[in-house]
């Protein structure tokens, strides 16, 4: 390979391989414009819905956590109870009722009724959509 | 904002304490010198700002101490730069040439890059699922009052409070001195973290090599989807990215004691940066023996901030490896396992071909042909591509003998540790790359001049 050749050879793939890259990056940009989803697991609407939880209870505090969504509907309840915990934190959410405040997230008035008298909790605060601060008055 | 502005203030200091201490100044072309102190400096302020903040997180909750800490090492390194501003002599420098069209491309390329990082941010301002779920929950645990014990408590075992806190203390402590959680932080802390790498690469390989092939570097980065992508999800995937990267340039660069500071600080921030932290000193130990001293005292704080962490707070918690360890010879010996692993690897591959015909290797394929390797650099070659072989070496057998779900496991954590190992892979060819205007003839080595004749004087000394 001559000095030119290899000139011409460099130069030509440099320029290939600098075009590319920017090509990719404006069809990324196309794609992901037409493409993203907002907010697939609802984290900010969570947050907006348990704002008042946060006013009522301390920054430490440790609240319990039920629901009648069972733990076997992975999805559904992880998005739900990580949800409510990132939203809440640095509050700590444990998946009991065992502690003075407990949050509920119902899919079912009826549900929520049926936990409320088994455990012994008392409604603080109904957030729409099921979502309800409860008391447990053992605690 | 305000968050914002104290992520800006730990890279400034981390810019200042490179540009006055990381030895990097007198690098040349000077762009390339710049982008080293901007990526060492914006990586390492970010590291050592966030341990700075844990550490006195044990000791008291009040912010004042960590900003107080910082302040001080600012103000420092502004009065030791004045200091020797008079004695510092001015030697002029050689105009270098600028490829202003390679140049004005990555400007292009990174801000098509910021217009699809700013429209994630718009749709998921709280980031993917393990940025909510993990980093920026530890994160709120670590800023709330008396509840940073929170962050490594068995009370969140789902949340692995095994890991490093490395990027949620950094998050932490902007939200902390902020006085408010906002998402700005965590959006700040990944984005200065993916121009930190672009930067390492940039101007690592135009000091290594020449200024166009660093350009181009930066470039193939900034067109791999898979990289821009993780940017939005605030995960800790592009942190450890950039470490890796950080770490293997500055060693290239001979710069010992900042690579291990570097590998330490990948350590902090995932368990897969204890992994590389191994490799790296293995690497170091067989290849580069004479640079391990300097690397070690790099990465003693941080080796020592993680043992201390792992031994002592986060003791009793589950880890990957304990969980690993039952079964662990039975699903070594299992080939279906292999096979497995071997058709999800292909399968990323393919998945890297997101926008059609293009992949990521092509630029990398293309100056391959076009500028060929050259055997004079050979010794950075082995030395970036030990690292990144054993890298996914190591990673693979995780798989094997994972004691999870080895489907899922695949298919959540691979494409982020495909993206650990990327750059690396992509920097292990870069550095072999004959550079720009360099023919197969002139990169050969040159014939050794003859020994110069041997003085008597030095041979009585060694005989005395």
């Amino acid at each position: 390979v001559t000095l030119s050749q290899f000139a011409i050879r460099s130069e030509v793939s440099i320029v290939i391989a600098a075009v590319l890259p920017v090509w990719a990056a404006y069809a990324l940009y196309r794609s992901e414009k037409l493409n993203r989803q907002p907010d697939p697991y609802q984290v900010e609407l969570q947050t907006e819905r348990l704002a008042p939880v946060r006013n009522i209870t301390p920054d430490n505090a440790v609240l319990g956590f039920i629901t009648d969504i069972p733990e076997q509907q992975v999805s559904l309840f992880q998005s739900l109870y990580y949800g409510a915990q990132y939203s809440l934190a640095p509050r700590l959410l444990e998946r009991n009722p065992n502690h003075h405040f407990v949050l509920g997230m119902f899919t079912n008035a009826a549900n929520l009724n049926e936990a409320a008298a088994h455990y012994h909790l008392r409604l603080v605060r109904y957030f729409g959509n099921g979502t309800v601060l409860l008391q447990n008055e053992a605690q | 904002m305000p968050a914002v502005l104290w992520a800006l203030e730990a890279a400034l200091i981390g810019c200042l304490l490179a540009w006055r201490y990381a030895g990097l100044r007198g690098l040349r072309p000077r762009w390339a010198a710049w982008m080293l102190i901007f990526a060492s400096g914006t990586a390492g302020g970010i590291g050592i700002s966030s341990a700075l903040f844990f550490v006195c997180r044990l000791i008291t909750t009040d912010p004042l101490l960590p900003m107080a800490l910082e302040i001080l090492a600012a103000a420092w390194v502004l009065f030791d730069l004045y200091r020797r501003r008079a004695r510092a002599k001015h030697t002029p420098i050689k105009p270098s040439a600028w490829p202003f069209v390679l140049a004005a491309f990555l400007v292009i390329a990174l801000a098509l890059d910021t217009l699809v990082i700013s429209a994630a941010w718009t749709a998921i301002p709280h980031g993917n699922w393990d940025a909510w779920a993990i980093w920026n929950l530890r994160a709120r645990f670590l800023a709330g009052p008396a509840t940073a014990d929170r962050a490594w408590s068995p009370m969140i075992e789902y949340e692995h409070p095994e890991y490093p806190l490395l990027v949620s203390g950094f998050i932490a402590r902007c939200w902390t001195f902020a006085g408010l959680m906002t998402q700005a932080a965590p959006m700040a802390a990944s984005y200065l973290f993916f121009l930190a790498m672009l930067a390492f690469g940039a101007g690592g390989l135009a000091v290594l090599r020449d200024s166009r092939l660093g350009l181009l570097f930066a470039l193939a980065l900034a067109g791999t989807p898979l990289i821009v992508l993780e940017v939005p999800a605030q995960y800790a995937d592009i942190t450890l990215a950039c470490y890796f990267m950080a770490a293997i340039v500055t060693m290239l660069l001979d710069r010992p004691a900042l690579a291990g500071l570097f590998a330490g600080m990948a350590a902090w921030t995932k368990d897969e940066g204890a992994m590389f932290l191994l490799i790296f000193f293995l690497v170091l130990a067989i290849l580069r023996r004479e640079k391990a001293k300097p690397a070690l005292a790099g990465a003693a704080p941080f080796v020592a901030l993680l043992v201390f962490y792992k031994s002592v707070l986060a003791r009793g918690t589950p880890s990957l490896f304990a969980q690993s360890v039952p079964g662990l010879a039975q699903r070594l010996g299992d080939p279906h396992r292999y096979a497995v692993v071997f058709q999800a690897i292909i399968g990323q591959l393919k998945d890297m071909f997101v926008l059609g015909w293009y992949h990521p290797l092509w630029p990398l394929l293309i100056l391959a042909v076009g500028l060929g390797f050259a055997r004079a650099h050979l010794r950075d070659l082995l030395f970036a591509g030990a690292i990144t072989a054993a890298l996914c070496v190591l990673y693979f057998f995780v798989y094997i003998g994972t004691g999870r779900d080895l489907n899922w496991h695949l298919s959540t954590s691979l494409y982020r540790l495909t993206l650990h190992v990327w750059p690396c892979l992509m920097l292990t060819v870069f550095v072999a790359l004959r550079s720009v205007g360099q023919p197969a003839f002139l990169s050969e080595p040159e014939p050794s001049p003859p020994p110069p004749p041997v003085r008597k004087k030095s041979h009585k000394r060694r005989a005395s």
